[in-house]
């Protein structure tokens, strides 16, 4: 079983800050964990250390707010802990979660609940290791979530590559009948939210009556529901082929790579976020790992030379959710917008290309 | 970001592979045979691989030419051959020609025609077809010309099924073995950027219209000499596939094959020799148009 290894001692944390958030503190400010620093009414930023707030600081073109972590994570209440998580209201759950940013553009009525445990890129472990190592609170948090929210249909997916984990569910699951487990062969981009919800129901609106979580994210829940505090950490996967093996790794949300890097004592320049297919490259190792952070690759980089399109048609072929992202690198016209709408940016066109042509580039310049 | 080792080098291998059993009974047919039965010298046994050779060179010089002359864009050499498919082009064109065409007709029209085309930009029309065409047309200018070899002129056959199996119709170079060439059909199928629709497609219809034809001239029996002959079929399985200039959307392909196969046999009613390029060479320019309405 993959263990997991922390690195929960970074000096500052950095929270993302916008124009419009209301700021409830002030620069030098002794800020306790859990306190909510500052809101526009929608995203809520609490403090996920005790420590100094230092201020604001542009990192790579954005801005956050800088704590220095004091490392004794106080709370300005103590709060216990819940033994049964299955004992809020509907209400109050939604509330709740609403409150640490977990129940954003869901719909309260819905009635299906898919919980994806396949990674969005490829070669990501973290997922199939928070299932070998929090398998319990996992599925206790998936059943009172059903329970509360009155859930009629749920979806445990999860990939038949990671076979211990098909296992350990089997074994389990026998407990939490209303857990629909649902296996699929590891093909690249199921793990996309679109994609899966596709597989899995017929809702053409893929926003509307359903509510999808991560593992991450069930993680974070389960803590809310138990502790009534912000989820502070973040689960990321190290991998590339310069490193002896793959690791999962427990961050402070907000931690900066330059810490996590000289730790690891990783002098690589050539580092790649979220995937090597459907991710980007840093060119400064000074990076904010915050919440969409999934995974670190250190890899070494080829350079490839990019010849005119061969009309082969195998990105449109390969593409999961059937565009044509040739079209979409050739025209700038209604269409070529529609399909950019569609895209879920994961980079299988581009992989595939015979020719290496940019097409992702050109979806994000577009975007 | 990591890429998949799909290429255009891979491409071109794949080709050049599926081609070799082809070009060994070219070679075979059009040069150890003859020079055996004495028709023809040293020059005459080596004439196929010297268009071979030929074709190939003019391939990846118009490749270098371009990329280090006129782009001025210092790439690893082997980037720059294989940097787009003008080496298939140059050896596909030398597969197709007759053994009778004159050798610098043939490279000064392969050179100038590959060269220009690197030029145009989004070119989707068919390169070998524009090439092979004029080819011919310089050739008939000059004397009455034929596919037909030094041995087959000066000898009637009559040909059954098998002759036609093994390449004893008239043809191209490296054209006429129809065993061989469901060998190189094969291997190309199971390549991913092969587009089989188009080979399908165009195989299909023309023989589907070949055999109405035939039965409504009551002549039965050409059915196997309007397949077989002519590089027909070769022009289908190796040309009108080449990717830049031939459809790439499912229906689009489809489309494009049934097209050729229909267009092949109009124009084999005013010249069987021509008539497989002369269809690619409209349907390509009609291309785009194909793949925008089935995009």
């Amino acid at each position: 079983m993959n263990k997991i290894e922390d690195f929960l001692t970074s000096d500052y944390i950095y929270l993302p800050y916008k124009k419009e958030y209301n700021i409830f503190y002030k620069d030098k400010d002794y800020i306790y964990k859990n306190d909510l620093i500052a809101s526009n009414g929608e995203d809520f930023i609490y403090s996920n250390v005790s420590g100094i707030l230092l201020g604001i600081a542009t990192v790579n073109n954005n801005k956050y707010f800088v704590i220095e972590n004091d490392f004794k994570d106080k709370l300005r209440e103590k709060k216990g802990t819940k033994r049964n998580i299955n004992k809020y209201s509907k209400e109050d759950l939604i509330n709740l979660l609403k409150k640490y940013n977990k129940f954003k553009d869901i719909d309260t009525n819905s009635k299906v609940l898919i919980v994806s445990g396949i990674s969005e890129y490829i070669d990501e472990i973290t997922y199939p290791t928070l299932i070998k190592n929090y398998t319990t609170e996992i599925l206790d948090t998936i059943d009172a979530l059903i329970e509360i929210l009155n859930i009629k249909k749920c979806f445990f997916s999860i990939t038949t590559k990671d076979q211990e984990c098909v296992n350990i569910l089997f074994n389990n699951l026998g407990t939490y009948p209303k857990i629909d487990l649902k296996l699929f062969n590891s093909n690249y981009s199921i793990g996309n939210k679109y994609i899966l919800i596709d597989k899995l129901t017929n809702y053409k609106n893929k926003n509307y009556g359903i509510i999808y979580y991560t593992i991450s994210d069930i993680l974070d829940i389960y803590n809310i529901l138990r502790k009534n505090i912000v989820p502070s950490v973040n689960y990321i996967t190290l991998s590339g082929n310069l490193l002896k093996y793959s690791k999962v790794i427990r961050i402070k949300n907000g931690t900066n790579l330059d810490d996590l890097l000289k730790y690891y004592n990783i002098k690589e320049n050539s580092i790649f976020i979220n995937g090597l297919l459907n991710g980007f490259k840093i060119n400064n190792n000074n990076f904010i790992l915050d919440k969409n952070v999934k995974s670190i690759f250190i890899n070494t980089e080829k350079k490839y030379n990019t010849y005119d399109c061969i009309n082969c048609g195998l990105c449109k072929k390969s593409c999961p959710v059937n565009i044509n992202p040739k079209y979409m690198y050739f025209h700038n016209n209604k269409k070529s917008k529609e399909y950019k709408m569609k895209c879920v940016n994961c980079g299988i066109c581009e992989f595939v290309c015979p020719s290496k042509i940019d097409l992702r580039g050109v979806y994000n310049d577009k975007k | 970001m990591i890429k998949s080792n799909n290429s255009i080098k891979k491409i071109s291998l794949i080709y050049i592979i599926s081609l070799i059993p082809l070009i060994i009974y070219g070679f075979y047919k059009n040069g150890i045979y003859l020079y055996m039965k004495k028709y023809v010298g040293i020059f005459g046994l080596l004439k196929p691989i010297i268009f071979l050779l030929i074709g190939a060179i003019i391939g990846i010089s118009v490749n270098i030419i371009y990329d280090y002359f006129i782009k001025k864009n210092k790439k690893n050499i082997v980037d720059s051959i294989f940097s787009s498919f003008h080496l298939i082009y140059g050896i596909l064109i030398s597969c197709v020609v007759s053994i009778n065409t004159n050798i610098i007709v043939f490279s000064l029209i392969t050179f100038i025609v590959l060269l220009i085309s690197k030029f145009i930009k989004n070119n989707r029309f068919n390169i070998v077809c524009v090439a092979v065409l004029l080819i011919f047309l310089i050739m008939n200018i000059f004397k009455d010309f034929s596919f037909l070899n030094i041995y087959e002129l000066n000898n009637k056959f009559k040909l059954d099924t098998l002759d036609y199996l093994f390449g004893r119709g008239s043809g191209g170079i490296f054209t006429t073995n129809i065993i061989f060439l469901i060998i190189g059909f094969i291997i190309l199928y199971l390549s991913k950027t092969y587009k089989k629709n188009i080979a399908l497609f165009s195989m299909i219809t023309f023989l589907i219209i070949s055999i109405i034809y035939c039965i409504c001239i009551n002549n039965i029996g050409n059915i196997l000499n309007m397949l077989f002959t002519n590089g027909i079929m070769f022009s289908f399985i190796y040309i009108a596939t080449n990717s830049p200039s031939s459809s790439y959307t499912n229906i689009g392909s489809i489309i494009y094959g049934i097209l050729v196969g229909i267009f092949t046999f109009l124009l084999y009613l005013i010249n069987p020799y021509l008539s497989s390029f002369g269809a690619i060479l409209i349907v390509s320019i009609l291309n785009s148009l194909i793949d925008l309405k089935f995009e």
